[in-house]
């Protein structure tokens, strides 16, 4: 009993600590996580927008827009191209002369993953196996600051 | 005294410290990098996923705070049971991992990928489990901030 009376007195000030430091934290995360950020039955690996970012300035990848409305609403990632699920046909036949299937694309969507998920299987299904998904998508590449264009989305 | 008199609280010191340094330790890169491990969490597919930030949030904190009464011996067999239970949710959640064949990286001590689950780090964590268990149940610690308080 007693052991149970001081774990009881750690935990609490653990759940103390944990409050003050989560309060004065400035990249503290949301309490309640948002499901579709860590939907785990994606068909290709999540990659971070620091991660992103750098592959970026490494200039190894190329960027894919997938989202309904491309870049008209508010921008893209500069470079990206267009491939989205409601045309993708058309959109891959435009792009077939720039990108290979060997290339290895980042995809985003607007924040979340999952519709994204459906431009990356049908891209594996064309043969591009070198695919993963920007996590947090345009919204969150853009809250970190990384560079976005008000042009039409194009190689 | 006999050896064993002279043996135990030693024993009980070593345990008291290695665990709770270990625990102090697994904490340091969670809390620098919560994102990152409330993804390590989601890949075991155990915490439902609104909870992974409040979970990935609080566990390193337990981790620290239970960690640090281990070493310093205050209120430390409710720090044994504190890291004991996390130890047996660890082992429970790598079997279980195991079990349905997750490729996942255990995320236990480094959240940017670290070391995959597999069965050496179940049979570590029935060391660290035995340990830990060592304070708990040993009553002398003449070294321990309790003992010196009582």
């Amino acid at each position: 009993m007693a052991a149970l009376r001081e774990a009881w007195v750690l935990l609490v000030i653990a759940v103390g600590l944990a409050v003050v430091s989560w309060a004065i934290r400035g990249d503290r995360l949301p309490l309640l996580a948002d499901p579709d950020i860590y939907a785990l039955d994606l068909p290709v690996p999540l990659v971070s927008v620091a991660e992103a970012r750098e592959l970026y300035d490494a200039g190894t990848h190329y960027f894919v827009d997938t989202r309904a409305d491309g870049p008209l609403a508010d921008g893209a990632i500069p470079g990206s191209f267009l491939i989205r699920e409601t045309t993708f046909d058309t959109d891959i036949d435009d792009v077939l002369d720039f990108l290979y299937p060997e290339d290895p694309l980042i995809l985003y969507g607007a924040s979340l993953p999952l519709p994204v998920a459906a431009v990356a299987v049908r891209l594996q299904a064309r043969g591009y196996e070198n695919l993963v998904i920007l996590q947090g998508g345009y919204e969150a590449w853009r809250q970190a600051g990384g560079p976005v264009t008000d042009g039409e989305a194009g190689p | 005294m006999t050896v064993r008199d002279q043996l135990l609280p030693l024993v009980h010191l070593v345990c008291r410290w290695a665990v709770g340094a270990v625990f102090v330790y697994a904490s340091l890169d969670k809390l620098i990098h919560p994102d990152a491990f409330a993804q390590a969490i989601a890949n075991y597919r155990m915490v439902p996923l609104p909870l992974l930030h409040t979970f990935a949030w609080l566990l390193p904190v337990v981790e620290l705070v239970a960690g640090a009464a281990l070493i310093v011996g205050w209120q430390r067999r409710g720090a044994a049971l504190l890291v004991s239970a996390m130890t047996v949710m660890f082992i429970i959640a790598i079997a279980a991992a195991l079990a349905r064949g997750l490729d996942i990286s255990c995320g236990c001590f480094d959240t940017a990928g670290g070391h995959g689950v597999g069965v050496d780090l179940l049979i570590r964590d029935f060391f660290l489990l035995a340990a830990a268990l060592v304070p708990l149940i040993l009553p002398n610690d003449r070294w321990a901030l309790d003992a010196r308080r009582r």
